[in-house]
């Protein structure tokens, strides 16, 4: 339903079009802006990011040559996260000690709320936790495979799509993927306390 | 419940691309095979699975803002498109410098060969002739008066010098010392930059000077520019 729609803005913006750009700029910013949020853990260095990624997707249309456009913006973001990370060094973002920081932070961004208002005060907590915990160690993956991780497991991209996005061949891809994963486990295993949220699912999934 | 599972990376392969449906349907049932006996495997799959739902779940944080382009932001092209343009300018007008150089520097002695070397004024005119004059000596000469002949010599010859203006040969020597072209002999002194243009005839000498000193410019502005906009990408 999307897509032809889609097809004629992206053609539109082509011709220099900017507000058909910016058309495209409103649909996508918000996985834009999450990406980079979760590659690089901050806010500003992520706004940035997205801005450079819109600029350059503008500035490069040309070289669009269809397929998936949002993979294609995902690609640019994930590269101008690539260059922000190189600019800055490998210093961690996300240190594990700073959830504190973190949780407060997030109480203070409406998007960062629970969904479910009715869980009790120890879900929410339990759950806000496990969130901390999650992004920590998402913190921690080396850049490639948290772009891999990032792609697949939270946008939910499949594999060839995940490998058109990092230019990279399918079967890197899924190797990364599951060290990416592996490493997230053996991170979350620090977290002992929050393993029972962690783990729920299996147990409602035994029960079915 | 404790997450002490250890699978060799292979293994945890499978079961990564199992979980998204990406393995084939050999691969399918030789793992669900595995997966009915090893309870470690089965317990590290449930983990993957619960951590995939977890990761799906997490909240995705919103723009903050709109990251709509306006045409003033889409305008820093142009500065990108003006450094391009100096580059490309600074990059003809040095081939243009060098071409009219070389044009001169080849042209110059073959239509105004007849000037004799002997006639030169002074021998610190022609010290670096190595090959017809005596090197010790007049290289001596050259270097006591290079100095002060590098910088007054452009005014005293501009005066005086006019009628000597097309040197002979020298303005050859003098330029292939920058130029990489086959000449016999370099200037031998020392501070050959300075002093080769002197020795060179007082006429000529600053005429070369000042060719070199365009080129050299010129080649030190496409340096910096080129620089700066390997720079720039990089940041």
């Amino acid at each position: 339903m999307r897509l032809p729609k889609e097809s004629a803005l992206i053609a539109a913006a082509r011709q220099g079009d900017l507000e058909a750009f910016n058309r495209l700029v409103l649909a996508y910013q918000d996985e834009v802006y999450a990406l980079a949020y979760r590659m690089l853990g901050d806010p500003d260095a992520a706004a940035d990011a997205t801005q450079e990624t819109f600029l350059s997707a503008f500035r490069h249309l040309k070289r669009f040559r269809g397929g998936s456009f949002r993979g294609w913006l995902l690609r640019i973001a994930t590269n101008a996260c690539y260059d922000e990370l190189r600019r800055r060094g490998r210093r961690p973002q996300v240190p594990l000690e700073g959830t504190d920081d973190e949780e407060m932070a997030s109480d203070a961004r409406p998007w960062m709320a629970d969904r479910n208002p009715n869980a009790s005060p120890e879900a929410v907590l339990l759950r806000r936790e496990l969130r901390a915990a999650l992004e920590a160690c998402i913190g921690r993956l080396a850049p490639k495979m948290r772009a891999v991780l990032l792609l697949v497991d939270v946008h939910g991209l499949d594999y060839a799509e995940a490998a058109t996005s990092l230019g990279l061949p399918l079967g890197t891809v899924k190797s990364r993927l599951a060290r990416a994963r592996a490493a997230m486990r053996q991170c979350l295993g620090q977290f002992a306390e929050l393993l029972p949220t962690l783990y729920r699912p299996k147990s409602d999934e035994a029960h079915r | 419940m404790k997450p002490t599972v250890d699978l060799s990376p292979r293994d945890w392969e499978a079961l990564s691309a199992y979980l998204d449906g990406a393995l084939s349907p050999r691969q399918r049932a030789r793992l669900e095979a595995r997966l009915a006996q090893e309870a470690a495997l089965a317990q590290a799959l449930a983990e993957l699975q619960a951590l995939r739902a977890a990761l799906r779940a997490l909240p995705a944080p919103r723009a903050p803002r709109n990251f709509t382009l306006s045409p003033q932001a889409v305008a820093p092209r142009r500065q990108g498109a003006w450094w391009n343009w100096a580059t490309a300018l600074t990059a003809l007008l040095l081939l243009a410098v060098l071409v009219a150089d070389w044009g001169l520097g080849l042209t110059r002695p073959l239509a105004q060969a007849p000037m004799p070397v002997e006639e030169a004024p002074s021998s610190l005119a022609f010290a670096p002739q190595g090959s017809e004059a005596g090197p010790a000596t007049e290289e001596k000469a050259a270097f006591a008066e290079a100095p002060a002949a590098a910088e007054p010599a452009r005014d005293a010859s501009g005066a005086s010098g006019k009628p000597l203006a097309q040197g002979g040969p020298e303005a050859v020597s003098g330029a292939a010392a920058l130029t990489p072209s086959p000449s016999p002999s370099p200037p031998p002194s020392p501070e050959g930059m300075p002093a080769a243009p002197a020795p060179s005839g007082p006429s000529s000498s600053p005429r070369v000077l000042g060719w070199r000193l365009v080129e050299g410019a010129l080649a030190l502005l496409l340096l910096g520019l080129g620089f700066v906009r390997w720079w720039r990408r990089r940041a």
